[in-house]
C-alpha cells in the first residue's frame, strides 16, 4: 500500500499558510494543488525545449513534437484507449462536451431524436445540448435522481427509446458526489443504438478508468483537476465515431490541403486539433498523469474511501447537519456537500478561510441538482491525495466552532 | 467564544444581528412594484415588493436567501428606500455602488445622510468576493430604477 503521509512534501503550495493557519485544501472538486513534478515539468518545456511542434524540422521543434505526442500516448495508457489517435487535447472537459454537441450532434440528430442526461449534471453537460436541440429540433430528457441523490432507473426504458440518439452523463456527481453505474447506463444506451459519453471530470483524478471495459464512445476530463495546469483537458473517442465527424475549429493543423477555393481534412486526432495547442498544458498533463500512475489510481480510490468514511462519520455528529448525496461511500466519491442549519454556506466558507480551511461554497454549477434536492447551495469538501485524517479533525472543529460564533451573536 | 481577527472585522455584530433580523417581513396583500435579484455565481437572491403611493415607497416585503452578508445589507436598503421617491432612489444607490467599489475612502462622508446607517458593513470592503454579497441588492434596485 502507497504511503500516503510523505506526499504533502511534493506539493510546494501545501506549506502556505492561509490567514496565518497551516493551509487545509478541501477544494479539490474545483481545482487540484500542482506537484513539483509538474510545476518542473513546465519550467523546465519553456526553459529547455519550447518550440512550435509538427512542423518545424529543427530540434526543438522535434524535441516539443516528441513531448507532445508521448502526453497523448500516457494519457491513450491512463483510460487504457486503444492508441492515442483517439485522445483529443482540448480545454477541457466543457470544450470536450461543446466539441461533441457542436460536431457530432448538429450532423447527427434531427427531430424526433432525443438526448438524455442526468439531474445530477453539471452545467457543462446541460446547457450545450439545451442549446443542441434547438438547432436540431430534438428533445433532452433527463434521467431522475432518488431523494439521496442516485438515479432512479426504474422508469428507464420510457427515458432511453428508441429515439434516443445520444445519452451523456456524469461518472460522479461534482455537486455531490454520488458514482453512477455509468456501466449499466452504457449497456442500455447501446441496446438501442445510442452514442454514449462519459462526463469524467471527477472521476479521472480518483480512480481508475477503462474506457476498453466501458465500451463508452466517448469519455472527457479536465487537466486542472487531476494535478496537471489549467487550459487543458481530454476528448477520448471511438476512432470510427471520430473519423465520421466534421471538424470542430477550422485553422491550421487540422487541414490536410487547403487551396483558394477549399480544404480537406486532417487525419484524426489532428482534425479536432485547430491552431497552436495548449503544448505545455499536455506535457504538464502528461507529468501528472504518470505521477498519479505510479501512486495507482485504486490506490488513490482506497486512500479517498478511507478518508471520506471518517469525515462522513465526524460530520454526521454535528447537531442538524444535512449531508446530500448517497450514505454508502462504496458509491460516493471523495467529496461532502452540506448544510448546517442557520449558516448560509458563504458565511461558514469565511469563516473557515479565516481558519485556513478551504471549502467550495454555492450551487457547484450544478444549479438544477441542487434546488430539486431542496437547497439553494451547500458547503462542499473534497479530497485529493494529499489530505489527511488528522486535517478532517480540524475541519470539524472548525465548524462546530463556526456553529457557536454564528449562533452566539 | 472570543471574537478578535479578520473575520469579526468583516461580521461585526450588527450585521450578524440584522442578518437574522432583516425586518421587512411582512406579506403585502398587493404588490405595485417588483424588483428581482440573482447572484448566479452563489445562487443568492433578492425580491423586493413595494407599495407605492405617488411614486413614494410606503412598504416593502422583503423575501431573502443567501448569506448573511447579503441578508444584512439589503434589509439595510430597504430601511434606506422607504419613504422615498423611486425617482430618487436610483442616485443613493449609486453613491453606496460607487463608494462601495472604490478603494480607498476611509472616513467617507456620504452625500446622502441616510446612507450612515451602512457603516457597519463597510468593513466587508476588505473581502473582495464578498463584496458582492453586500451590492447584490443595492445593484438590482439600480439597474431597475434606473431604467425609468
Amino acid at each position: 500500500m502507497f504511503d500516503f503521509k510523505t506526499i504533502i512534501k511534493d506539493f510546494p503550495i501545501l506549506n502556505r499558510k492561509i490567514n496565518e493557519k497551516k493551509l487545509i485544501y478541501f477544494d479539490n472538486a474545483a481545482t487540484s494543488q500542482k506537484p513539483k513534478v509538474v510545476i518542473d515539468a513546465l519550467s523546465n518545456f519553456y526553459s529547455n525545449t519550447n518550440a512550435n511542434i509538427h512542423r518545424g524540422v529543427h530540434t526543438l521543434s522535434m524535441e516539443s513534437t516528441y513531448l507532445y505526442d508521448e502526453a497523448k500516448d500516457k494519457i491513450a495508457e491512463f483510460i487504457n484507449a486503444p492508441n492515442s489517435n483517439s485522445i483529443i487535447f482540448t480545454r477541457g472537459t466543457t470544450e470536450s462536451l461543446n466539441l461533441i454537441a457542436d460536431s457530432w450532434g448538429q450532423s447527427n440528430l434531427k427531430e424526433p431524436d432525443n438526448i438524455v442526461i442526468t439531474e445530477l449534471e453539471h452545467h457543462s453537460n446541460i446547457v450545450p445540448w439545451q442549446e443542441l436541440i434547438k438547432k436540431t429540433k430534438s428533445k433532452l430528457k433527463y434521467i431522475p435522481i432518488n431523494s439521496d441523490g442516485t438515479l432512479n432507473l426504474s422508469n428507464i426504458n420510457n427515458i432511453i427509446t428508441k429515439n434516443t440518439k445520444l445519452v451523456s452523463m456524469t461518472h460522479v456527481s461534482n455537486g455531490i458526489g454520488t458514482i453512477n453505474n455509468i456501466k449499466e447506463i452504457i449497456k442500455i444506451a447501446k441496446s438501442v443504438g445510442a452514442i454514449t459519453i462519459i462526463d469524467a471530470a471527477q472521476s479521472a483524478p480518483h480512480m481508475p478508468l477503462d474506457v476498453a471495459d466501458l465500451d463508452c464512445d466517448f469519455l472527457t476530463f479536465s487537466g486542472h483537476k487531476m494535478l496537471a495546469p489549467t487550459g487543458i483537458g481530454v476528448l477520448y473517442g471511438k476512432k470510427e465515431i471520430l473519423e465520421a465527424m466534421p471538424p470542430y475549429q477550422k485553422g491550421g493543423d487540422m487541414i490536410l490541403e487547403v487551396t483558394f477555393d477549399k480544404s480537406t481534412w486532417n487525419e484524426i486526432p489532428f482534425k479536432f486539433e485547430a491552431g497552436t495547442p495548449n503544448i505545455a498544458g499536455a506535457i504538464g498533463l502528461s507529468a501528472a498523469v504518470k505521477y498519479l500512475m505510479e501512486i495507482g489510481m485504486q490506490n488513490i480510490r482506497e486512500h479517498e474511501i478511507e478518508i471520506t468514511k471518517y469525515a462522513y462519520s465526524n460530520l454526521m455528529n454535528i447537531n442538524g447537519i444535512e449531508i446530500l448525496g448517497p450514505e454508502n461511500i462504496d458509491i460516493r466519491a471523495g467529496l461532502i456537500s452540506f448544510n448546517i442549519p442557520d449558516i448560509h454556506p458563504h458565511d461558514l466558507g469565511t469563516f473557515l478561510d479565516s481558519k485556513g480551511i478551504a471549502i467550495r461554497t454555492g450551487h457547484h454549477c450544478a444549479m438544477p441538482l441542487i434546488k430539486k434536492l431542496g437547497s439553494h447551495s451547500s458547503a462542499r469538501a473534497s479530497f485529493y491525495i494529499y489530505n489527511t485524517n488528522q486535517e478532517i479533525d480540524k475541519f470539524t472543529t472548525e465548524i462546530n466552532n463556526s456553529i457557536k460564533y454564528f449562533n452566539n451573536v | 467564544m472570543s471574537k478578535k481577527n479578520n473575520l469579526d472585522f468583516v461580521y461585526k455584530e450588527e450585521i450578524l444581528e440584522r442578518s437574522i433580523n432583516p425586518g421587512f417581513s411582512s406579506e403585502l396583500s398587493k404588490v405595485d412594484k417588483f424588483i428581482s435579484g440573482l447572484n448566479p455565481f452563489c445562487g443568492d437572491e433578492v425580491k423586493f415588493h413595494f407599495n407605492l403611493n405617488q411614486n413614494n415607497i410606503t412598504n416593502i416585503f422583503l423575501e431573502l436567501e443567501g448569506c448573511a452578508i447579503h441578508k444584512a445589507s439589503s434589509s439595510l436598503l430597504a430601511e434606506i428606500i422607504l419613504n422615498e421617491n423611486i425617482n430618487s432612489i436610483p442616485e443613493i444607490c449609486d453613491e453606496f455602488i460607487s463608494f462601495f467599489n472604490k478603494k480607498n475612502n476611509s472616513n467617507h462622508k456620504f452625500k446622502n445622510h441616510k446612507l450612515q446607517i451602512t457603516d457597519p458593513i463597510h468593513s466587508v470592503k476588505s473581502n473582495q468576493i464578498r463584496i458582492k454579497c453586500v451590492l447584490l441588492s443595492w445593484n438590482a434596485i439600480y439597474n431597475n430604477l434606473s431604467k425609468n
